[in-house]
C-alpha cells in the first residue's frame, strides 16, 4: 500500500514542473572529471534543437578544452563586486532574470557569493531562477552535499565548508553523474589538466589520493543508486502501482544546543532517506537560560534540520526525557535517535543521563544510540555556573539583602533580653525566607552568609567575637547555613518557574487575543488594521501590509500601515512578492535591510506582503519574530476568507444577472416569434388555400419569404446579443464532426439539391468536445454563405481532418473569392451585395464567435485560381 | 368519429392558426393555460395534445409531468426556445415530439399524422416491418438489407428495435441509454453515437447521407417513417 501523502507528493512534483524551471545537476566526485565540459557540450546540442541556451556563469579554471567548448554560446556579462578592496566577478542574477533564456548554465552550485550579493549562496540564486520558470543546468561535486559532508570529512580528513542542502538535490529534475576512473584523474592532475601546471599544489595533492578518490566515487554512485530507487518508487506511485508492504516509519532525533547534534541530524536524515520515511527533530526547552553561544548553536542546529527537510518540534519541559517522549507521541514516531553520552561530570553522579532514562522509558519506539566522531567535538564554552553566580547582581537586590539581614539583627537585639540565643536563629531563618522571594542568586548567598556571621558575632556566646565555645553551637550554625542556602535556592527556583509560567501564559494570551481580534474582523481591510494594531501594541513595531486585491504587480498594491520602506527596502518587498518567501532582516535574502517581509498566502493564493520594521524588535528577539509569523499567518487566513467571500458575492451577482438576462432573452424571443409564427402560418394557409387571384397568391408568398427572413434576423440578433453579453454557455458533449456535418447538410440540401457538394471524410471519426447545435449553426452559416455567393454550376468541397490535437473543417468553393480583404467577411453587418442577397451580415460573425467559444479558429482566405476557403480549426481535447 | 386534438396555447392567434391548420381533418378543442389543458385532457379524452411550452400559469414541462402520471395520450410540444436542453427535458418528461415556432404547416401536419398513426400501430403490431429497402422480421429476429441478411450484434439489434418502436419520433440520448443499455449507464456515455455509426454502416444505402437514421443535433435520433 502507498499512502495518500506519497501520491500527493508525486502529483505535486509533477504539478510543480509545469510552472517552474527544470534543474539539471552534473554531479562529479571531484574537481576535474569534466562536469563543466559535459554541461557545455550538452548546451550545444540543446541549441541545435532550437532551444534558447545562455551561459550564465562558467568557471573554466583555465582548462583549454573547457574554454574551447564554450565556443559561440551566448555568455552573460558578470557582475563586478568589490569586497575589501578586491574586485571580484560574480554571476549576475538580475542580468539573467532580465535576459530570461529558456535554459541557463550556472557552474558550481555550492559556490558562496561575495558579501553584498542578493543571496549568500549561489544555490539560492539558482532556486530563484527556477522559480521564474527558467531551466538551470549546474555542476556539483559530491563532497559539497550537506548530508555527505561528514562522511567526506571522516574519509578524507578535509572539512568542507561550501555545502548545499540536500533539499536542492531532491529538487533536481535530472542528475547526471560524470564518472571517471581515479587513475585517469590522477594522470590528468599530473599533466596539469585539472588545475593548470603551476597550481597543482600541496593542498590539492593531499586531497587527490587514490583512496580518497575511490571513496568519493563510491559516494557519488551510491547517491545515484538511491535516487534511482526513489524515482522508481515515485513512478510506481504515480502509475498507481502498489509499492509493496512498507511499514510506516517516522524518525525523530533529539537536538540540543550542542555541536554533536549536527552530526546526529545528518545521520538521521541519511537514515530516513534510506528508509524513505519522514523525520523530525525535537528540542526540549528547559527553564535554564541558554548562553548566547548556545543559543546560536541551537538555532544553527534547528536551521540544519529545516534545510535538510525535517520538521522541528519545540517542547517546553524541565524534564528533558519526558519532553522528548511527548514529542515522540505527538509525531507518532517509530524510531528515536539519541547521542551516546560521552562523559559524565563528577558532580552529576546522582543524575541519570537523558539517554539512559529514555532507553529505559521508551517502550513504544526503537532507540538508536549514535556515536559522534571525534572531530565534531569542537570546544564550546558552556555557561559556567560559577561565572554566573559571581555575576554582580543589581544593586537593589544587594541593598535588599543587607536591609533584610540588618532588620532581623535589630529585632534579635531586642529579643536577646527575653529568649535564648538559639531561638534567634529561627528569626533569621524567617527573615531569610521572606527575602528569598525578592532576591537574586548572589544576594541569597550573601544574605545567608552575612546573617550567619552576625548571629555568631552578636548573639552566640562568647558574644561580640567570632569564636564559638560550645560544640552544638558550631553544629547549629552549620545547619543554619545549609538550611538557609537550600531554602533560598528552592524559593528562587519556584519563583523562576512561576515567572516562566507567567511568560508562557502571556504569550498564549497574546496569541489568543490576536487570533480573536483578527477572526472578528468584518473584512480584509479591518483584519489588516487590527493586525497592525496588534504588532504596535505587543511588539511596539511599525508595520505595513501591501494588499494585492487582484492586482498583478506589487507596485499597484494598496498599502496600509505606518512602515514606509525606502528604495533599498522595496527590493526585498518585491523579492518576497515574486518568490513567495520571507526576505529582509533575519532571512537569507537581503538581510542588510531593516524590514522583515513575509508573503501573506495560503493554498489558494498570494494575498499580499507584510513588512515589519525590525528597528525596535531587538529586545523581543526570536519570540517577537514568532509572534510576527503567527500574526502574518492569521492575517493570511483572514485575507483568504475575505477573497472567498468576495468571489462568492461576485458569483451571486453574476448568476443573478445571468438569470435576468435569460429571462429577458426568452421573453424577447417569445414575443417576437409568436407573431411571426402566426404571420407565417396564415400566409402559408393563404398560398395553400387554392385561391386563384394571382395578386393574393403573390402577396402571400412574398409575406411568407419575408417572414422567414425576418425570423432569421431575429435569430441572428438574439445570438449576437447572447455572445456580446458573454452569456453563452457551451454545453459540450463528445461530438462526431462527420455526423454533425451530415445532419447540417441534410437540412440545407432540401431545396438545394441541384448544388454539387463533395464530402471528404476521414477514415476514423473526428470526435471533439463541442456544443453540437452551436457548431452546427456555424457550419450551416458558412455553407449557406458559399451557396449564396457562388454560381449554381460551381462546386463546393467539404473536407474534415483530424490529427489528434486538432480537428479541421475546410469548406472550399470555386466561385469568385472574397476580394482583397478576406477577413472582412467576419465583420458585423458587412455584406458583399446588400441589395442582392438580403440577410443581416451577422451570420459569419456569429459563426466565428461560436467557433472561438470552442477555443478554435475560423479563418477565410482566397484560393489561388479563384474561390474562397473557410478553415475551421478546433481543439480535439479539453486543455485545462 | 373524427380524431380529437387538444390545442394548448395562451396566444389566441396561434390557437386560431393551429385550428385552421388542423381543423379540416380533425376535431379541435382549445385550452388557454395549463390548468385548462389538464382539465380538457381528462374531460374530452383527446387522441393527441399539442402543448405550448410557454404557458402563463405552468411551464409546459410541468404540465407534461402531471399529464403523464395518469395518461399515455401522445403529446407534441410547441416551443420557441431554440434550446436543445429544454427540448430534451420535455421529451424525457414524456413528450412524443417537438416542433419549434415558427413552423411550416406541412411539416406540422406530418408530425401530427405520424404521432397519431404510431398510437394506433401499437395495437396491431406486425411481425415484419419494412423501411426503404430494409426488412425487419421481429419474430425471427432477422434483418435484411435488400435480399441479403445483415448480421447485427445483440446490442445493435435492441437499439434498432428501440428506434423502430419509436419510429418517426425523436428519441433523446438519455432515453436510448436507459432502454438499451440499462438505467445505471452514465448519462454522458458515447455508446449511442458509436452504435449509431454501426447501424448506419450496416443498414443505410449511403452511410454518409443517412436516410433512415436521422440525427437531431443536440437532442437525439429519429428513425424515419416508411
Amino acid at each position: 500500500m502507498y499512502s495518500p501523502d506519497q501520491i500527493l507528493k508525486g502529483l505535486k512534483a509533477h504539478e510543480r514542473r509545469e510552472n517552474e524551471g527544470r534543474l539539471r545537476i552534473y554531479l562529479g566526485m571531484v574537481a576535474g572529471v569534466g562536469k563543466t565540459y559535459a554541461m557545455l557540450k550538452n548546451a550545444h546540442q540543446l541549441r541545435e534543437q532550437k532551444q534558447d541556451v545562455v551561459v550564465g556563469y562558467v568557471e573554466t579554471h583555465g582548462r583549454k578544452d573547457t574554454i574551447e567548448q564554450i565556443g559561440d554560446l551566448e555568455v552573460l556579462s558578470r557582475k563586478q563586486l568589490s569586497h575589501r578592496d578586491v574586485v571580484m566577478e560574480e554571476f549576475d542574477l538580475d542580468e539573467a532574470l532580465k535576459r530570461r533564456p529558456q535554459v541557463i548554465l550556472v557552474d558550481e552550485l555550492a559556490h558562496t557569493n561575495v558579501p553584498g550579493s542578493r543571496h549568500p549562496k549561489r544555490f539560492q540564486d539558482i532556486l530563484e531562477l527556477l522559480g521564474q520558470g527558467i531551466d538551470v543546468h549546474t555542476t556539483l561535486n559530491v563532497q559539497h552535499i550537506q548530508s555527505r559532508a561528514d562522511t567526506v570529512a571522516q574519509v578524507t580528513g578535509v572539512i568542507v565548508s561550501e555545502i548545499v542542502p540536500d533539499t536542492i538535490i531532491d529538487r533536481a529534475d535530472d542528475i547526471i553523474l560524470i564518472d571517471q576512473d581515479p587513475d585517469e584523474i590522477l594522470l590528468r592532475l599530473k599533466q596539469g589538466k585539472i588545475y593548470g601546471a603551476e597550481k597543482a599544489g600541496a593542498a590539492a595533492l593531499n586531497f587527490f589520493k587514490e583512496g580518497n578518490l575511490t571513496a568519493l566515487r563510491e559516494m557519488g554512485l551510491r547517491l545515484m543508486a538511491q535516487r534511482v530507487d526513489q524515482e522508481l518508487s515515485e513512478f510506481k506511485t504515480l502509475q498507481g502501482e502498489p509499492l509493496g508492504a512498507r511499514p510506516h516509519h517516522r524518525l525523530i532525533v533529539a537536538v540540543f544546543a550542542s555541536p554533536f547534534s549536527e552530526y546526529l541530524i545528518r545521520w538521521t536524515r541519511r537514515y530516513a532517506y534510506a528508509l524513505n520515511c519522514p523525520w523530525s527533530a525535537v528540542y526540549v526547552r528547559t527553564s535554564r537560560t541558554l548562553s548566547d553561544e548556545e543559543e546560536i548553536l541551537l538555532r544553527k542546529n534547528l536551521e540544519t534540520v529545516r534545510e535538510l527537510g525535517g520538521e522541528v518540534v519545540e517542547i517546553q519541559d524541565d524534564q528533558i526525557n519526558e519532553g522528548i517522549m511527548r514529542a515522540v507521541k505527538q509525531q507518532e514516531a517509530t524510531q528515536l535517535v539519541l547521542g551516546k553520552p560521552r562523559h559524565r561530570d563528577w558532580w552529576q553522579f546522582w543524575k541519570t543521563h537523558v539517554t539512559h532514562a529514555l532507553i529505559y522509558n521508551a517502550n513504544t519506539v526503537d532507540v538508536h544510540v549514535v556515536s559522534p566522531p571525534e572531530h565534531t567535538f569542537k570546544k564550546i564554552s558552556y555557561p559556567r555556573r560559577v561565572q554566573k553566580i559571581l555575576k554582580i547582581p543589581e544593586t537593589s537586590s544587594l541593598v535588599n539583602s543587607l536591609l533584610v539581614v540588618g532588620g532581623a539583627t535589630l529585632v534579635n537585639l531586642v529579643l536577646i533580653d527575653y529568649v535564648a540565643y538559639h531561638a534567634l536563629g529561627i528569626i533569621y531563618t524567617l527573615a531569610f525566607c521572606l527575602s528569598a522571594v525578592l532576591l537574586t542568586h548572589f544576594s541569597v548567598a550573601l544574605a545567608a552568609g552575612l546573617s550567619a556571621l552576625l548571629w555568631n558575632f552578636i548573639f552566640i556566646p562568647p558574644r561580640f567575637t567570632f569564636a564559638i565555645s560550645l560544640g552544638e553551637d558550631w553544629l547549629m550554625l552549620l545547619l543554619y547555613l545549609v538550611t538557609a542556602v537550600m531554602l533560598g535556592t528552592f524559593t528562587r527556583r519556584l519563583r523562576r518557574s512561576e515567572e516562566r509560567m507567567r511568560k508562557q501564559g502571556e504569550r498564549t494570551d497574546a496569541l489568543y487575543r490576536m487570533t480573536k481580534t483578527l477572526a472578528g474582523a468584518r473584512d480584509g481591510a479591518e483584519a489588516i488594521h487590527r493586525a497592525l494594531e496588534q504588532l504596535k501594541d505587543q511588539l511596539h513595531v511599525d508595520a505595513s501590509v501591501w494588499v494585492l486585491e487582484g492586482k498583478r504587480k506589487i507596485e499597484d498594491a494598496r498599502v496600509q500601515g505606518t512602515f514606509k520602506p525606502d528604495l533599498k527596502e522595496s527590493a526585498a518587498l518585491q523579492w518576497s512578492y515574486l518568490n513567495r518567501r520571507s526576505s529582509g532582516k533575519y532571512t537569507d535574502t537581503l538581510p542588510g535591510v531593516s524590514g522583515h517581509y513575509i508573503p501573506l498566502m495560503d493554498q489558494a493564493g498570494l494575498w499580499g506582503v507584510m513588512g515589519v520594521d525590525t528597528k525596535d524588535l531587538k529586545e523581543t528577539g526570536t519570540e517577537g519574530l514568532a509572534l510576527i509569523q503567527a500574526i502574518s499567518q492569521q492575517l493570511s487566513f483572514a485575507l483568504g476568507r475575505d477573497d472567498l467571500f468576495r468571489l462568492l458575492q461576485e458569483k451571486q451577482i453574476k448568476e443573478e444577472s445571468e438569470k435576468i438576462y435569460r429571462t429577458l432573452l426568452n421573453s424577447v424571443s417569445h414575443e417576437m416569434r409568436t407573431p411571426l409564427t402566426a404571420i407565417q402560418g396564415f400566409a402559408e394557409g393563404l398560398t395553400l388555400s387554392g385561391n386563384i387571384d394571382p395578386l393574393v397568391n403573390e402577396s402571400a408568398s412574398e409575406i411568407l419569404s419575408n417572414t422567414q427572413r425576418l425570423n432569421q434576423v431575429v435569430q441572428n440578433f438574439l445570438d449576437m446579443g447572447r455572445i456580446e453579453a458573454g452569456q453563452l454557455r457551451l454545453k459540450k458533449q463528445e461530438t462526431d464532426l462527420v455526423e454533425l456535418m451530415r445532419s447540417v447538410w441534410a437540412r440545407i440540401k432540401d431545396g438545394k439539391a441541384e448544388r454539387k457538394v463533395n464530402f471528404h471524410f476521414p477514415e476514423v471519426p473526428a470526435i471533439i468536445p463541442a456544443d453540437g447545435p452551436l457548431l452546427a449553426q456555424a457550419i450551416d452559416s458558412v455553407i449557406k454563405n458559399a451557396l449564396i455567393y457562388t454560381p449554381t454550376n460551381s462546386e463546393i468541397d467539404v473536407t474534415i481532418t483530424s490529427d489528434g490535437r486538432h480537428a479541421r473543417i475546410l469548406i472550399q468553393d470555386n466561385g469568385p473569392g472574397l476580394g482583397s480583404h478576406p477577413e472582412l467577411v467576419f465583420e458585423k453587418f458587412w455584406r458583399k451585395h446588400p441589395e442582392k442577397t438580403g440577410g443581416t451580415g451577422l451570420g459569419l460573425s456569429i459563426a466565428k464567435a461560436f467557433v472561438e467559444l470552442h477555443d478554435g479558429t475560423l479563418v477565410a482566405e482566397n484560393v489561388r485560381g479563384g474561390g474562397a476557403l473557410f478553415r475551421f480549426t478546433l481543439p480535439s481535447k479539453e486543455y485545462l | 368519429m373524427k380524431t380529437k386534438i387538444l390545442i394548448v396555447d395562451d396566444e389566441a392567434s396561434i390557437r386560431r392558426l393551429l385550428t385552421l391548420t388542423l381543423g379540416e381533418a380533425y376535431q379541435v378543442v382549445e385550452a388557454r393555460d395549463g390548468r385548462e389543458a389538464l382539465h380538457f385532457a381528462a374531460a374530452e379524452k383527446p387522441d393527441l395534445i399539442v402543448l405550448d411550452m410557454g404557458l402563463p400559469d405552468k411551464r409546459g414541462h410541468e404540465v407534461m409531468k402531471d399529464l403523464r402520471t395518469w395518461s399515455d395520450v401522445p403529446v407534441i410540444v410547441l416551443s420557441v426556445e431554440n434550446d436543445p436542453a429544454t427540448i430534451v427535458d420535455v421529451l424525457d418528461a414524456g413528450a412524443d415530439d417537438y416542433v419549434t415556432k415558427p413552423f411550416r404547416a406541412e411539416e406540422f401536419r406530418a408530425r401530427v399524422r405520424v404521432c397519431l398513426r404510431r398510437a394506433q400501430v401499437k395495437k396491431t403490431e406486425e411481425s415484419i416491418v419494412k423501411i426503404k429497402n430494409i426488412e425487419i422480421d421481429l419474430e425471427r429476429r432477422i434483418v435484411k438489407k435488400g435480399s441479403e441478411v445483415v448480421h447485427l450484434t445483440a446490442t445493435e439489434y435492441s437499439f434498432l428495435i428501440f428506434l423502430l418502436k419509436n419510429q418517426g419520433k425523436v428519441v433523446t440520448h438519455g432515453q436510448i441509454l436507459r432502454s438499451v443499455w440499462g438505467p445505471s449507464t452514465p448519462s454522458d456515455s458515447t455508446y449511442p453515437r458509436v452504435y449509431m455509426r454501426h447501424l448506419r454502416q450496416k443498414l443505410e444505402h449511403n452511410p454518409d447521407e443517412p436516410e433512415i437514421f436521422i440525427t437531431e443535433t443536440g437532442v437525439g435520433y429519429r428513425m424515419r417513417e416508411n
